[in-house]
């Protein structure tokens, strides 16, 4: 369907025809009544336009300081979240360090209850279940071996280079027959 | 961004806050939200201010946004474009003015409500150009639409103004004195 000339009012008006074909319009209007009130109703209506924003729409007052002051407090918040974040993270490490240091403190309460278990060496020959080398092999256990007869064992405990383990060594006691200084029954 | 940059950019946001209303006034249809709107199109820009390479896009860079929070809005609420207008009017009381005024004020004020009765993207593009000034291609940023789309939307707000206002150039010898009431 071919566009009336009539139809290319809003594009001559607004520019949008090339050179040939504003020149074109614009004997079209020469002979157009229609298109020239058309024209001349479009021009009072974009004056009027043209006008609206100043005139008409009354900005609230106090709305430029409202506006300011609610960016203010915007920024007031975000900041606060921040500083806060960031005291946390503070908090969090501070913590995380003191933590590391008592797990790294070599003078353990209970590290030196050392013992033989209930199956005592001393006293059946057997090696204790709770062998001191069990505890190497899972070092983030403390293993706490009780002696039934102190006198039944030495317990000699070494240190490693690895404060959380401990190296024990239990020698049983050989007890004579008899005491010295006691006559012998020969 | 140093302080006094930081200052030049809220100064530069802070002097488009009545347009900025009176654009969000086209889209809101009332006073509040109108309000509501161009508030937090400062605060997107002023959260977003690093991204505004020219301060001479400043102005259809705030508009975008308006328009991008406006429609987003409305998305998220799932619900249809409805355009209440809820401004009140001055009430010219008392004093008669000339008749030319009275009928120069009746025809901006039936122009303003002529354009307010376009459908949605018709009236954005219509203000956006009338009377912001901005180019086909501004608007087609600022709405996120295709120059051609922008250009289509246009001729027809044009074209339904025209139809509206036929009689608009009749006015000018007819002179009336009216008093503007409150709406309740």
């Amino acid at each position: 369907m071919k566009q009336s000339p009539c139809d290319r009012l809003d594009d001559y008006m607004l520019h949008w025809l090339s050179p040939d074909e504003a020149a074109e319009f614009e004997r079209h209007l020469t002979d157009c009544p229609a298109c020239r009130r058309q024209q001349a109703l479009q021009q009072s209506i974009d004056g009027l336009l043209a006008g609206i924003g100043g005139s008409l729409d009354a900005i609230p007052s106090g709305l430029v300081q409202r506006t300011r002051y609610r960016v203010r407090a915007a920024r007031r918040r975000k900041f606060m979240q921040w500083a806060f974040s960031l005291v946390a993270a503070a908090a969090v490490l501070i913590a995380a360090v003191i933590g590391r240091f008592a797990i790294w403190s070599p003078n353990r309460p209970g590290d030196r209850d050392v013992a033989v278990s209930q199956n005592t060496a001393g006293s059946q020959g057997n090696t204790p279940s709770n062998s001191p080398l069990s505890a190497t092999e899972n070092p983030k256990a403390s293993t706490r071996v009780t002696m039934a007869d102190p006198s039944s064992g030495i317990v000699l405990e070494c240190k490693t280079h690895d404060p959380r383990i401990n190296i024990v060594w239990i020698y049983p006691a050989v007890k004579p027959d008899t005491m010295p200084g006691e006559p012998s029954n020969e | 961004m140093p302080r006094e940059r930081a200052e030049a950019v809220k100064d530069l946001f802070e002097q488009y806050v009545p347009r900025l209303y009176r654009f969000a006034l086209r889209l809101t249809g009332n006073q509040a939200d109108a309000e509501d709107l161009s508030q937090a199109t400062l605060l997107r820009a002023w959260k977003d201010r690093a991204r505004l390479r020219d301060p001479c896009a400043a102005k259809s860079w705030l508009f975008a946004i308006a328009a991008n929070l406006w429609h987003s809005g409305l998305r998220r609420k799932g619900r249809e474009e409805r355009f209440v207008r809820g401004v009140e009017e001055d009430a010219p009381r008392r004093v008669p003015l000339p008749d030319e005024e009275i009928i120069a004020k009746e025809d901006l004020l039936r122009v303003r409500e002529t354009m307010d009765a376009l459908p949605g993207r018709q009236r954005e593009v219509l203000y956006l150009h009338a009377c912001e000034g901005f180019s086909l291609t501004e608007i087609a940023d600022i709405l996120d639409l295709s120059p051609q789309a922008v250009k289509a939307s246009l001729s027809l707000a044009r074209k339904r103004m025209r139809q509206k206002l036929q009689d608009l150039n009749e006015n000018v010898n007819f002179s009336r004195v009216r008093e503007t009431h409150r709406k309740p």
